[in-house]
């Protein structure tokens, strides 16, 4: 943390407040134009336009961390890590041609979950079930901490202030608006993210030309531009990986498809895709500012908030708690609906209540997202470090979903024990590699072994499945 | 994405990062460097404003939902 | 003895690069397949099946 909070409390609250109130009014409005049924609440009535869909993808994927991490990796890996951050990309590109076949195949499913259970059977979707419960909740708790921390370094809240009113804020719009709250917030978040980063780095370069950072780089902190820096070739592929693995899994993203109109889905997820790409290449871009500026920067990942501050003045300070406020509560809303979504269609309707009513879905999904929202904050209240660390785990975890969820969806032989087989080995091997070689390594391997075992297991006993057991649901 | 994950391997990068300059180094030529940033603050720039341009399109439609 | 250590991790970090890069490769490719081979076609009419009816 720094020192001096960077923002005046009076205006930080005001922010806050304003912001919430804002968010929270806009979420129970969106959720009220709706038919009230359990489609609507969970996807927006399934037909959310291109400009929406692409904004809501774009919203996302921006975390907090993305305002954040991204400018750290530029700032202590230079190009490559800014490049290599922006392959996380990669994700919603590859996932734009899965997208439409999800679209066409499956016109009423509502979860992943409802793809790997119908595809795979019950065992796999189980496995399924528990890596994606355990990079939810790792992916939610880093949220929360996150937004304790940054509020309290930008503004001198205190870091249990600052994580309950961030999560009670996404919570309370998610719960009131549904899927139709949360895409249409995250409309407004991302347009902010988006025009603030550029006023940021158009101002900021307007003080240090683009040459003037070239030279300093070159001449005092040279690994910056260095393209054979070994961290950042180790970084860049890992990075690209772990997002196919994010993306090809997790409900969020699956959420956005079946509530996309079918003629948006693949243009979204392409032009999502580039939207998001240019950002973390854009804050990176600002953090090697403070490089060039010889600026003291106390702690690495504050670098993009203290950069601002100093090239913008307070200005700037108000400008980045816009930015970090908006990354924060856009990523937390899609991942409490997505994940609601989840356990009430998944956990509930097919497991626990089979032949729930959708009335029983909808209010039991309103249960989820309170519950979820309580749980983040219970599981955030102590800033524990080595969450980070346990984080990283979920890398191995997810990597080892991509193969079986894309052979799945093009290839009939594509078989359920492979599939099975390919996740559990996947992670497994991925987890060996984190403790054993280096955590770098996680996702590559498993998504590497994933990928062995799901292809010459489906080529030695290939499945013949009939396409028509995933119209249902 | 949660890169908060990047953590434990920054630390092993920013010392590798700070380490003397190795002599297999190939530093980005100036002219490129200029692409990578300047091309990117384009490109959000670009995107941003297709995002707000398709919204127009689409509302004038009846088409967002 | 640096210059040797430096070497070491450069071309270990090459190694992992080129792995990486295959990895992404084989995947991409596994999708663009995919995705051509399902191009214009009804959903649920898989082409192999069609190819064994012939």
């Amino acid at each position: 943390m720094t020192e001096a909070p960077l923002l005046d409390a009076g205006i930080a609250w005001f922010l806050l407040v304003a912001f919430s109130v804002l968010w929270i009014a806009l979420g129970v409005w969106w959720g009220k134009r709706g038919k009230g049924d359990a489609d609507d609440y969970l996807l927006a009535g399934r037909n959310i336009g291109l400009a929406l869909s692409t904004a809501t993808l774009m919203a996302s994927w921006v975390t907090g961390n993305t305002t954040l991490a991204a400018p750290e990796v530029g700032y202590t890996l230079g190009l490559w890590g800014m490049l290599g951050y922006a392959l996380a990309g990669l994700g919603l590109f590859l996932f734009a041609p899965l997208a439409i076949r999800i679209k066409r195949l499956m016109p009423t499913a509502r979860t992943s979950g409802d793809f790997v259970r119908l595809r795979y059977g019950r065992v796999c979707w189980a496995v399924f079930l528990l890596i994606t419960m355990a990079y939810t909740l790792g992916f939610l708790i880093t949220q929360g901490m996150g937004a304790g921390l940054l509020l309290q370094a930008l503004s001198g809240f205190d870091y249990r202030l600052g994580m309950v009113c961030v999560i009670g804020v996404s919570t309370t719009y998610t719960l009131f608006g549904g899927m139709r709250g949360v895409v249409g917030t995250d409309f407004i978040q991302s347009l902010l993210i988006m025009a603030l980063l550029v006023l940021v780095a158009v101002l900021g370069y307007s003080r240090i030309s683009v040459e003037e950072v070239y030279v300093a780089l070159e001449a005092e902190h040279p690994s910056r531009l260095n393209m054979l820096l070994p961290a950042g070739l180790l970084f860049a592929w890992n990075t690209g990986l772990f997002s196919m693995g994010e993306v090809f899994h997790n409900n969020i993203w699956w959420s956005r498809v079946f509530a996309s109109r079918p003629s948006v889905v693949f243009r979204s997820f392409i032009l999502g895709g580039l939207a998001w790409t240019t950002v973390p290449i854009v804050t990176g871009a600002i953090a090697l500012m403070a490089l060039a500026t010889n600026l003291d920067v106390p702690q690495v990942n504050m670098v993009f908030p203290l950069i601002t501050a100093e090239l913008l003045g307070s200005g700037g300070a108000v400008v980045v708690f816009i930015i970090i406020f908006a990354s924060l509560t856009s990523t937390l809303d899609s991942l409490l609906a997505a994940s609601a979504d989840l356990i009430a269609e998944d956990v509930v309707a097919h497991w626990l209540r089979p032949g729930i009513s959708d009335a029983q879905i909808r209010q039991a999904a309103r249960l989820v997202v309170v519950g979820l929202g309580l749980l983040t904050m219970l599981l955030s209240w102590q800033y524990i470090t080595s969450m980070y660390q346990l984080l990283l785990f979920t890398g191995a975890l997810v990597a080892s979903t991509i193969w079986p969820i894309a052979m799945g969806l093009y290839w009939p032989q594509a078989n359920r024990q492979a599939a099975t087989a390919a996740m559990v080995v996947g992670s497994i091997t991925g987890l060996l590699a984190y403790v054993l070689v280096a955590p770098y390594c996680a996702a590559l391997v498993s998504a590497a072994v994933s990928a062995a075992v799901m292809g010459l297991g489906s080529h030695w006993n290939p499945e013949r499945f009939d396409w028509r057991q995933l119209a249902g649901r | 994405m949660p890169l908060l994950i990047t953590c434990p391997t920054i630390a092993t990068a920013t010392a590798l990062a700070t380490a003397p300059a190795p002599e297999t180094q190939w530093l980005l030529p100036a002219n490129l460097f200029r692409l990578v940033v300047v091309g990117s603050v384009i490109g959000l720039t670009v995107a941003t404003l297709v995002i707000v341009l398709i919204w127009l399109k689409e509302w004038r439609q009846g088409q967002l939902w | 003895m640096q210059t040797e250590w430096c070497m070491t991790e450069l071309q270990q970090a090459l190694l992992i690069f080129a792995i990486g890069a295959v990895v992404t490769l084989t995947t991409v490719i596994m999708i663009a397949r995919g995705h051509a081979r399902w191009h214009g076609r009804d959903p649920y009419d898989d082409p192999s099946r069609a190819a064994s009816h012939d």
